[in-house]
């Protein structure tokens, strides 16, 4: 093995949300010295606001490190951030296979959970070596002991050297350092071999363009290489190789096991795919890496200017987020309801969160977007197939054979005592439980199969609601399968208002079309006039409630006194309606399209 | 800016009570020591010297004594402060002077000692005729008080004599709200307030109709009725309507409620009152105690967070919001003087149109319509 490679070590660290990896990675970071305790913001590595805020890492976050070891060497540490959130497991697969080694973080107060659990086995998919770490050892409620146990029961690897750490207070950080240089072994390959380096990430720079994040297998990258990449056959020539320390250090070349930056003038995130393999153009690897896949999107909405908001704002500022995830897909559409807007795809729920936050924080915009929905096969009577994620593209049922719905494979962790509400939800939202296992005395794991439309509707927030917030949740993909599934509308005032369609199971359509019209009753005003509010399938009204008729809106008294105080009553009376989108004679509050999805306890 | 009439109208705040009625929210406490009283009427004198130091010269043809409850004071302590408005300000001759009583705090010496201070309007608040209704509300009379209240007050020589009344109040029913005003309109008051009873946060009755559930809400639609049924009533006989909630004889309109209508000047005097002076706006602190101490001090009891700083286009809003709750609206042409803007370089007509139905436009003014009148608020928002 060439010398340079034995003093480098690339890992990952991987956790559940609120076990601390953040913060872990922050104190790694304080520890070898890379930024100054004064420097050092809260959680380096997560950069946006809205990841700080959320405490979860959308984006992630490459860094170069030297360790100064008690055997004497220096040791170059890459640690290679991942997303925190089963939305992006591929995006964490690819992190990891850049890895050697995962530092597996588990709540010491807590124990395993089932992004942990989802976590491993990506991490042993790609053959890391695992180094368990049990943090927040200093509060009272930690029971290192025991969950080592759990760590070695349920994962399965040995757990008994594992530092006992508290990243909040920087205790045991020295020793988990070491353990790394011991414990995860150096990286491979061969740099005179042809080039083989992967794509993990990758994020647009106004001055350089795509900047991609990559780990060198084999051969060798410098300045003024042609480069191709292999899935998706482009070729560009490498403005500029570098390392992040933490920011981005121009290198002369990147060689086998070091992990850095390649420019090539490349104009969107979406050609330097994530799973992607880079070669040279001239002299390239006879295979690529293995693993990759494009990115699908899961879950649909359109997204809307909202009142007063101009399209061609909104338009931009997607396509800015798009330049930057590869995993956002938009296209224009129009509604009856809302007009012009946007047909957008995401990973899954929290992405499309996210990105709707984004617009709102960044871009300072304010959108409305429509009831999510997943992608439904549509098989016709002539046996043509369509794949329809807009319920307003739904044929005509005359022409409908049948429809299917993707279902997905749910892992839901929680304590045993919560185990029967569980079921009662799954079951609610037409889950089938698999198996369920007893992974220590205390906690279960149930595998359901589930239909996706029901998990991205509320499914989490009723998961956490009935958990008090210990529940967690992993799901993938696994297929199509036939389902009785309607449209079902929503009139205003007799008039559908496309925005609200969605599609539904059959036996949920009553009670979701009850729900619904009672919501949007509590949220829409009163008007001058009744207005009805009515659920209908097809020509078949399935629910209905009233709005009255308002008749009065008048402050009795307004001497001296009241003025002022009347003012600020007018004045928000204004802003109310500012918010409000006009259907027709109806006026709507733009909160009613998120109202709508809410999960409600009560139900 | 500038206002037409120059002339002042000053209101004195009086914050006590014998005892606070369940739905009120205003700025009053439960006193029965006449000593406090007293000591109170100290502070409004040091306040009106202060204030006139401020404001010299002025010609005031309004006052206003309000509370709270002011007939609680003891007579001579209010002709005091009558005296002491007289001695700084330029009261002039025909000056409009109204004290809001309680009927069953009256009795004929008092009404002698405000005759002959001057005060030659009386504002009393009998709110229902019903005697169930009356003690349901909390308040101290019943409706032989009132009876005895307004003849005492004819008596002692009160030619100008409001009536407050209530309507809306849970467990009220058309039948007994007609009854009310026919029993107010035999009493032949010179003016009428009207008040669709406001259930406040915070106060016991809104506890009893929200949280306790004792009562229950009357139905927006009756509350509209029995206003309407009662304009009707007020109207046949010989009253008229000029503002949201008052009528009136003709001729016996509020002089000093019409200038918070008619974005004229006021000076107000007491805790939590509140001033319109040469275009600023603010407000006296809340705090009876601090009230007392900052005169103590000689100083203006007015904290800097209580001074508005308001923009010409607010100012145009409140312009507009009080103006359209009078019958006759706004002028146009009075309000481009004022501001010194054209009206329809601030208001897009649009907003007018859209307004069909509630709001009229003709010619000079602006005002609402009768159904315009129950649903104000919203069309006043347009506007702020």
């Amino acid at each position: 093995m060439s010398d340079y490679r034995k003093y480098i070590r690339n890992f990952s660290i991987i956790a559940h949300i609120d076990h601390g990896k953040s913060t872990l990675a922050d104190r790694i970071i304080e520890k070898t010295g890379l930024v100054s305790k004064r420097e050092m913001r809260e959680q380096f590595l997560d950069n946006m606001d809205l990841e700080r805020e959320r405490g979860i890492t959308i984006k992630l976050q490459t860094t170069r490190l030297v360790f100064n070891s008690k055997d004497g060497n220096e040791y170059i540490f890459n640690l290679i951030d991942t997303p925190g959130h089963v939305d992006f497991t591929y995006e964490v697969s690819r992190s990891l296979a850049a890895c050697e080694g995962a530092v597996l973080v588990v709540d010491a107060t807590q124990g395993v959970e089932a992004q942990t659990l989802a976590n491993v086995y990506l991490a042993m998919d790609e053959d890391l070596e695992i180094m368990p770490v049990l943090n927040k050892i200093d509060l009272p409620s930690a029971r290192p002991d025991e969950i080592r146990e759990e760590i070695e029961d349920v994962i399965g690897v040995d757990a008994s050297e594992a530092p006992l750490v508290s990243a909040k207070e920087g205790i045991g950080i020295e020793e988990l350092l070491e353990q790394i240089v011991e414990k995860i072994p150096a990286p491979g390959g061969d740099e005179n071999a042809r080039l083989k380096a992967l794509i993990f990430d990758s994020y647009y720079d106004n001055y350089k363009g795509v900047v991609i994040y990559t780990r060198i297998f084999d051969g060798t990258v410098r300045e003024g290489d042609m480069i191709r990449l292999m899935n998706t056959g482009k070729k560009y020539e490498v403005t500029e190789v570098g390392t992040y320390s933490p920011g981005p250090v121009e290198c002369e070349k990147l060689r086998a096991g070091e992990v850095g930056y390649i420019c090539a003038s490349i104009k969107q995130v979406a050609d330097a795919r994530v799973g992607d393999t880079i070669t040279l153009a001239d002299n390239p690897t006879e295979e690529a890496l293995p693993g990759y896949k494009k990115v699908q999107s899961m879950v649909f909405c359109g997204i809307y200017p909202a009142e007063g908001e101009k399209y061609e704002n909104v338009k931009d500022a997607l396509e800015k987020l798009q330049v930057n995830d590869a995993a956002f897909q938009f296209e224009p559409e129009t509604s009856t309801a809302l007009g012009y807007g946007f047909r957008c795809g995401f990973l899954g729920l929290l992405h499309m969160e996210i990105i709707v936050e984004r617009l709102e924080r960044e871009f300072d915009l304010g959108v409305i977007t429509t009831s999510p929905s997943v992608i439904y096969k549509v098989v016709k009577t002539d046996g043509t197939v369509l794949m329809v994620q807009n319920p307003s593209n739904l044929p005509d049922p005359m022409e409908i054979d049948h429809i299917e719905e993707p279902m997905v494979k749910a892992d839901i962790m929680v304590p045993k005592e919560y185990v029967g509400s569980i079921m009662e939800i799954c079951q609610d939202r037409r889950g089938k439980m698999l198996h369920m296992e007893y992974i220590t005395k205390t906690r279960v794991n149930l595998h359901y199969d589930m239909p996706l439309n029901e998990v991205i509707y509320d499914f989490f927030d009723a998961l956490k609601s009935k958990t008090r917030g210990y529940g967690s949740l992993d799901y993938e993909f696994s297929r199509y399968e036939p389902s009785k599934v309607v449209k079902l509308d929503i009139l205003l005032n007799k008039d559908m208002v496309d925005a609200f369609s969605m599609i539904v199971h059959e036996s949920k359509a009553y009670a979701r079309g009850r729900f619904v019209c009672e919501k949007l009753k509590e949220i829409i005003p009163m008007h001058q006039f009744e207005v009805p509010i009515q659920a209908s399938i097809g020509q078949k009204i399935i629910a209905r409630e009233t709005v009255r008729a308002y008749r009065k809106d008048v402050i009795a008294k307004c001497y001296g006194g009241d003025i002022s105080r009347k003012k600020k009553l007018l004045e928000k009376q204004k802003e109310g309606k500012k918010r409000m989108r006009q259907f027709g004679t109806v006026e709507v509050p733009q909160e009613a399209f998120t109202a709508v999805l809410k999960y409600d306890d009560n139900k | 800016m500038t206002t037409t009439n120059n002339k002042l109208g000053l209101y004195l705040h009086v914050p006590f009570c014998r005892k606070k009625c369940r739905y009120c929210d205003f700025l009053s406490f439960e006193c029965n020591d006449d000593g406090l009283l007293t000591e109170y009427s100290n502070a409004l004198i040091r306040e009106i010297r202060l204030r006139y130091k401020e404001w010299p010269y002025r010609v005031v043809d309004s006052i206003f004594i309000g509370g709270g409850t002011p007939s609680i004071m003891p007579a001579e302590d209010m002709v005091r402060i009558i005296d002491e408005i007289r001695e700084n300000f330029l009261v002039d001759d025909d000056c409009e002077i109204t004290i809001e009583a309680n009927p069953a705090t009256l009795s004929d010496e008092k009404l002698d000692a405000y005759i002959s201070a001057g005060i030659n309007r009386i504002s009393i608040g009998v709110q229902s005729f019903d005697n169930t209704i009356l003690s349901m509300l909390g308040r101290i009379h019943d409706k032989n008080d009132a009876f005895k209240a307004i003849r005492m007050a004819k008596r002692a020589g009160f030619e100008n004599i409001n009536i407050d009344l209530m309507f809306g109040i849970p467990g009220q029913t058309m039948k007994k709200w007609r009854d009310t005003v026919r029993q107010c309109l035999f009493l032949e008051p010179e003016h009428i307030s009207l008040y669709s009873l406001q259930l406040e946060e915070g106060t016991p009755l809104y506890k009893m109709v929200h949280t306790q559930k004792l009562l229950t809400e009357l139905p927006p639609e009756t509350d509209r009725e029995m206003y309407h049924d009662a304009l009707l009533m007020l109207q046949n006989a010989g009253y008229e309507q000029y503002e949201i909630s008052n009528a009136a004889r003709p001729g016996y309109e509020s002089r000093h409620n019409l200038k918070y209508w008619s974005y004229r000047e006021y000076l107000g005097f007491g805790p939590g009152a509140s001033s319109f002076m040469g275009g600023h706006r603010f407000k006296n602190c809340d705090k009876v105690l601090e009230y007392l101490d900052f005169l103590k001090e000689g100083l203006p009891p007015v904290k800097p967070e209580d001074v508005e700083h308001y923009t010409l286009r607010d100012e145009m809003g409140i312009y507009i919001f009080t103006g359209l709750r009078k019958t006759e609206g706004f002028r146009i042409s009075e309000f481009e003087n004022t501001f010194g803007e054209d009206f329809f370089d601030v208001y897009d007509p649009e907003i007018i149109r859209n307004l069909r139905g509630l709001l009229v436009a003709e010619g000079d003014t602006i005002r609402l319509t009768e159904k315009g009148f129950d649903v104000s608020n919203k069309v006043m928002a347009a506007f702020v």
